[in-house]
């Protein structure tokens, strides 16, 4: 199973509400991953390099991370979320 | 478990950036007792690296700086609508600004117990009748219906 890793600021509000929106679309798709979420301000590369998918709050600046890493602040707005999912949905069967 | 939801309105010119906005917002939960005085500093520190501004539909932008769990006491939101329209870093790139007239302060426990509150939340920033709510209406009535659609179990 692909391991997905949800990222924000503190690891408090907001990847939590990425998580969950996300959580209800995989299972609304039957997709199964294992997903888990964390603050920026905490991980070590080598922690985002054993993910398979990073889905963060803000752009990474971190050129140590080979993990590919989705931009997922449209899961709080809602603006442009489809198309988010949709890679989100792709990475994760890929 | 309850959320406390405060509210209030920045007339005043003296709110001429992000940190003087939290400053406001945050005073408010501290003078409810929601929080420790630290709180504050650690929602302006979070915010320079991690900003929280939101650019929602129709150029509409708010803010939901929010810091360390461990210096807040009990959870909820401090509602904060600013007469003039502050720029905020914006989340998703923190090299970009969003102008935001509305900030919503969160006191965050503990991620699970609020999660429901943070969502509906983000729900109703997709909702343009809560957005011209906000913008329009009185603060008892905004602190009303923020209460009713937030503050459940």
């Amino acid at each position: 199973m692909k391991k997905v890793l949800v990222v924000c600021g503190n690891g408090i509000a907001s990847s939590s509400i990425m998580l969950a929106a996300l959580k209800d679309y995989l299972d609304e798709q039957n997709i199964s991953a294992d997903l888990d979420k964390a603050s920026l301000m905490t991980c070590t590369d080598d922690f985002f390099n054993d993910k398979d998918l990073i889905v963060s709050s803000t752009k990474l600046d971190r050129p140590g991370v080979k993990t590919p890493v989705i931009v997922g602040s449209a899961l709080l707005t809602g603006i442009g979320e489809d198309e988010v999912l949709e890679k989100i949905k792709e990475a994760i069967l890929s | 478990m309850t959320n406390r939801i405060l509210v209030s309105e920045a007339d005043e010119n003296h709110i001429n950036s992000y940190q003087v906005a939290i400053k406001f917002a945050g005073n408010n939960l501290f003078k409810s007792n929601m929080i420790y005085p630290q709180y504050i500093d650690a929602c302006i520190e979070r915010e320079k690296k991690y900003p929280t501004g939101l650019a929602l539909k129709n150029n509409i932008g708010v803010a939901i700086p929010h810091g360390n769990p461990k210096f807040v006491k009990e959870s909820g939101i401090s509602f904060v609508r600013l007469a003039q329209p502050i720029n905020f870093g914006l989340m998703e790139d923190s090299t970009k600004q969003v102008s935001c007239q509305f900030v919503f302060n969160l006191a965050i426990l503990q991620s699970n117990q609020q999660l429901a509150m943070l969502r509906q939340l983000m729900a109703l920033f997709r909702n343009d009748d809560f957005i011209g709510t906000l913008a329009k209406a009185e603060l008892d009535h905004i602190q009303k219906y923020l209460i009713q659609k937030l503050s459940f179990n």
